[in-house]
């Protein structure tokens, strides 16, 4: 163990000469002769109210944690689902808003604005198949479409998957809607009950064709 | 220290930390062991473990998070990202992937949303190219060029020469396989 | 108030000498190997931020994805540098305290390589897709493993040193250091298990990943703000009563937040709420922290000026005590609902991790380097510019992405806007991240650039410290 008069060389860069290690070791001595002493502790009485924050802290948090705490179960979510059934909202179901199922649902495919992406996705903007009878579109929703399609002039060959099981029958009876009245289309609004009747009528049926669309019964 | 001695120093010490732990972990530990998989839930198949793999080596997670917030907290509901998430939902889930950050939206449901294999794929191959304000990065070593495509090949479009590899199809596999749209069965109480 | 004198007996200074000297090799070890894993980081930190402005930029590579760029980099930058700089941080600051000379230190040696190769491995791993995509754990076992042994032979050093102290008195430095080389082994190995799945393995995670802050980062920080504050400005720390306090409120409350990073996600709803209150609780030990060390500085202002060391740890101290408030709030559920996946997160992550801990490990190094490597720092200007730069550029991060943040969590709670037009909203604050990316780049290119000199005696030769000078 190297005392204090014997420094401890081996902790020098060893190539140096002994006039540099004399000269580093002076250094070193410089500066840590300029060191103030090492850290002590005080002893002045904490803030009075450092304490009083610390105890109304406490006990707010007292308060949370009978408030918010649950039934100790694995729920998650017990504390939303409360407030949703007390504040009388979800009471009665409101009705689903067209806008939000087009930007959820086809927005990634059929674009804002219902541009469509050339070639792959045909727009919904001017749309005739839009603007045609609304059993049409009810079908498309409910099961697909694959094939080739005219669309605007434009001939499309892709394929849409069914969203009938992902939608209820008022989300499609919005969206479609929604799609209708907007992107420039003036088409009139579709009713949920003419969905769930299309819905009965066709159990088991799998992506429709542009040319089977043509002779849907109205 | 002046108050205590200093075996107190450490038994506090260890205790702190075996407190935090016993809260944290392992009394859910215990409580969440005996939660059973949500009978619509089934495990996934080898390929949707495969393209998990692909979806944790990109950290896919980074970006997007696989839990869905009830009514009432977040607006999850009214995009259409699906039912609130339980943890009958995660049984399969090894490592979980729940993520905690939204750069891209909420993928828990994206099975049941965007089934479609062409978009996806064109979506991983450049994302721009269907959504273009995506910040998407894009994927271009899951797909391979090929001179003659054959029967067995999955281009990106009719008549490309980019077609998706294995690793490709099978992340698309998990994505599809990312569908807890099934009614929540509740532990009775 | 006039500064207390120095303290120049040559006993003590003699006594300085040989426990410095017995803590030279290793600490430069730790500082240098920190300093390079640094650099690294900054620049996986800087290229994932330009990946979110130009996402078609470098898009070919699959080692530069955003999604493995971003691990790459708060691996290296807290595996790395901020634990390597800590711990030869701490293994100093351990030798000073108990007023004897480190002990074990071909552990110590061992402990650099091992360490270093983990990371390396590790990070190489992320790049290369092994990664586990586990925020905070996304090592492999390997790497992981050699990462914990390497703490073990450490913190081995650290006991072994602090039991054969020749001091009666603790300093608080001393419990904090002590307990968080106690607490860090437990805590990395439980994390690591490969045994969890589903929802218990996020509550794993998150536990994990803010008890890395709670029992390893922050402990640092609040251990080399207590002992340089006193130690530049030359007067005791003001109250032995709220360290006290700070101490054991810190220990008791900070390792059960973890799941406030889950909040109105699938895990039960007690454990939400009780991390939540855990996080609210922590206003205790962070204000007796903050009342304690600014009635220790208030009046002394001016070494601000002179003293680097210092300037870096006060600002480090007051970021500590905003993050944590700020930590405090963004957990309450309605706070949670607007900013919870945003980048508002990623704000608050590096509030602490950057302004609060590396600031004041700079500080500590701009201290305790001209120490072990026996040498002044070559240009006093150029640490302002690293300063200025860091500050700068790290204030103008934390704002950008804490704005951006809470913009996009409102306009994704606004169900009605397309998810398109959130990612339109983000975009220039984005872009004001990355610049302030460049601006923090370019302080740890200075920064690298002073330490080197240090390390092989480049620049003037000089006795005494400008800023000293001016001081005394
Ligand atoms: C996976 C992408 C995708 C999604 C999601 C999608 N569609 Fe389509 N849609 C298509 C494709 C592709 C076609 C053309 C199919 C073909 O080529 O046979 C199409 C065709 C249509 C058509 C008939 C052609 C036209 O342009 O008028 C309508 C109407 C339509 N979709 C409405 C919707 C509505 C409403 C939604 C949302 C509820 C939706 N789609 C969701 C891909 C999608
Ligand atoms: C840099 C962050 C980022 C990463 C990494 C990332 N994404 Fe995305 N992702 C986004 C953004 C932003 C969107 C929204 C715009 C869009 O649809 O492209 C998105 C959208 C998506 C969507 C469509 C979601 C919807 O509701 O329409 C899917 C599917 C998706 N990403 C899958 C992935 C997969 C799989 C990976 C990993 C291979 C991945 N993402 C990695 C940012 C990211």
């Amino acid at each position: 163990m190297p005392g204090p008069d014997k420094p401890d060389r081996r902790s020098l860069p060893p190539l140096l000469g002994e006039a540099e290690r004399q000269d580093i070791l002076q250094i070193h001595r410089a500066i840590l002769s300029r060191e103030r002493v090492e850290p002590q502790e005080g002893m002045e009485p904490a803030p009075w109210w450092v304490w009083v924050v610390s105890v109304l802290v406490i006990f707010s948090m007292g308060f949370y944690l009978g408030r918010y705490s649950g039934t100790f179960s694995t729920e998650a979510h017990e504390l939303y689902q409360k407030a949703a059934v007390g504040g009388g909202e979800a009471a009665a179901e409101p009705p689903p808003d067209g806008s939000l199922v087009y930007a959820g649902i086809c927005l990634p495919c059929h674009q804002a604005g219902g541009t469509g992406v050339e070639g792959k996705y045909p727009p919904l903007a001017g749309s005739e198949w839009v603007a045609k009878d609304s059993a049409i579109g009810i079908r498309i929703l409910l099961h697909g479409l694959q094939g080739p399609i005219q669309v605007k002039g434009k001939t499309f060959n892709n394929e849409m998957p069914g969203l009938g099981n992902q939608l209820s029958d008022a989300e499609i009876a919005a969206v479609l809607t929604y799609v209708r009245s907007n992107f420039g289309n003036k088409a009139p609004a579709v009713d949920t009950k003419q969905v769930a009747a299309i819905r009965q009528a066709t159990p088991g049926q799998g992506p429709w064709t542009a040319q089977a669309l043509s002779g849907v019964p109205k | 220290m002046l108050f205590i001695r200093l075996w107190m120093f450490f038994a506090g010490v260890l205790a702190t930390l075996f407190l935090g732990w016993a809260a944290l972990i392992g009394v859910p530990g215990v409580q969440l062991a005996s939660v059973p998989a949500q009978p619509g839930l089934r495990p996934y198949t080898y390929e949707e473990m495969h393209g998990r793999e692909i979806y944790m080596r990109e950290g896919c997670v980074y970006c997007h998070t696989q839990q869905t917030r009830p009514q009432g907290f977040g607006t999850d509901q009214k995009r259409m990202w699906g039912r609130p998430s339980v943890p009958g939902d995660y049984v399969y889930d090894r490592p979980h992937l729940l993520g905690t950050s939204r750069t891209g939206p909420d993928l828990l449901n994206i099975g049941a949303r965007q089934p479609s294999r062409d978009w996806h794929l064109a979506h991983l191959y450049n994302p721009r190219a269907v959504v273009p304000e995506s910040i998407m990065p894009r994927f271009p070593w899951l797909f391979e060029e090929k001179t003659g495509t054959g029967p067995q090949d999955v281009p990106l479009a009719p008549g490309s020469h980019i077609v998706a590899t294995r690793e490709a199809l099978d992340l698309y596999a998990y994505l599809l396989a990312l569908n807890r749209t099934y009614p929540v069965r509740r532990a009775e109480p | 108030m006039k500064a207390p004198p120095l303290e120049q007996s040559p006993e003590l200074v003699s006594l300085r000498r040989v426990l410095d000297e017995s803590a030279a090799v290793p600490v430069l070890l730790f500082f240098a190997t920190g300093v390079l894993w640094l650099l690294a980081g900054t620049v996986f930190g800087l290229l994932t931020s330009l990946k979110f402005d130009m996402p078609d930029w470098l898009a070919a590579i699959p080692a530069l994805t955003f999604g493995r760029l971003r691990p790459a980099h708060l691996n290296a930058v807290n595996y790395g540098w901020a634990s390597l700089a800590g711990a030869g941080c701490l293994l100093w600051l351990t030798s000073r305290l108990c007023m004897t000379p480190v002990r074990l230190r071909g552990g110590l040696i061992a402990s650099v390589i091992l360490w270093n190769l983990g990371v390396l491995y590790g990070t190489g791993a992320v790049l290369l897709g092994y990664g586990g995509s586990v925020e905070w754990l996304e090592y492999p076992l390997p790497a992981a493993a050699m990462i914990g042994a390497a703490f073990l032979l450490f913190a081995a050093s650290i006991l072994q040193t602090f039991r054969m102290r020749s001091v009666q008195h603790l300093y608080v430095s001393l419990w904090y250091t002590v307990a968080c080389v106690v607490w860090f082994p437990f805590l990395y190995v439980a994390a690591n298990l490969p045994i969890y799945s589903g929802v218990v393995h996020g509550a794993v995670n998150w536990w994990y990943g803010h008890n890395a802050l709670a029992v390893w980062f922050t402990p640092i920080g609040l251990a080399l703000a207590y002992y340089f504050i006193p130690k530049v400005i030359g007067r005791p720390i003001y109250s032995y009563y709220l360290s006290l306090l700070g101490f054991w409120s810190f220990a008791l409350f900070y390792n059960w937040n973890g799941i406030h990073h889950l909040v109105g996600g699938p895990v039960p709803n007690w454990l939400q709420t009780i991390s939540i209150i855990a996080s609210v609780l922590m206003v205790i030990p962070v204000m007796a922290v903050a009342v304690n060390h600014h009635l220790t500085t208030v009046g002394h202002f001016r070494h601000l000026r002179s003293s680097p060391t210092l300037r870096f740890t006060v600002f480090g101290a007051m970021c500590y005590t905003a993050v944590s408030f700020q930590g405090s709030l963004e957990s309450l559920r309605g706070m949670q609902e607007v900013v919870h996946f945003t980048h508002y997160t990623v704000g608050h992550a590096h509030l602490g991790v950057y302004a609060f801990l590396t600031m004041i490990l700079f500080g500590a190094m701009y201290y305790i380097t001209p120490r072990v490597a026996r040498w002044n720092w070559p240009h006093p200007g150029l640490i302002k510019l690293h300063f200025w730069l860091t500050a700068g550029g790290i204030s103008i991060y934390v704002i950008a992405m804490c704005t951006g943040g809470i913009l996009q969590g409102y306009a994704m709670n606004e169900s009605v806007r397309p998810f398109a037009q959130v990612i339109d909203l983000t975009r220039p604050w984005l872009i004001a991240r990355s610049a302030s990316g460049i601006l923090i780049t370019g302080g740890h290119l200075v920064f690298a650039y002073l330490f080197a000199q240090m390390l092989i005696h480049a620049g003037p030769r000089r006795e005494t410290a400008p800023w000293e000078e001016a001081a005394a």
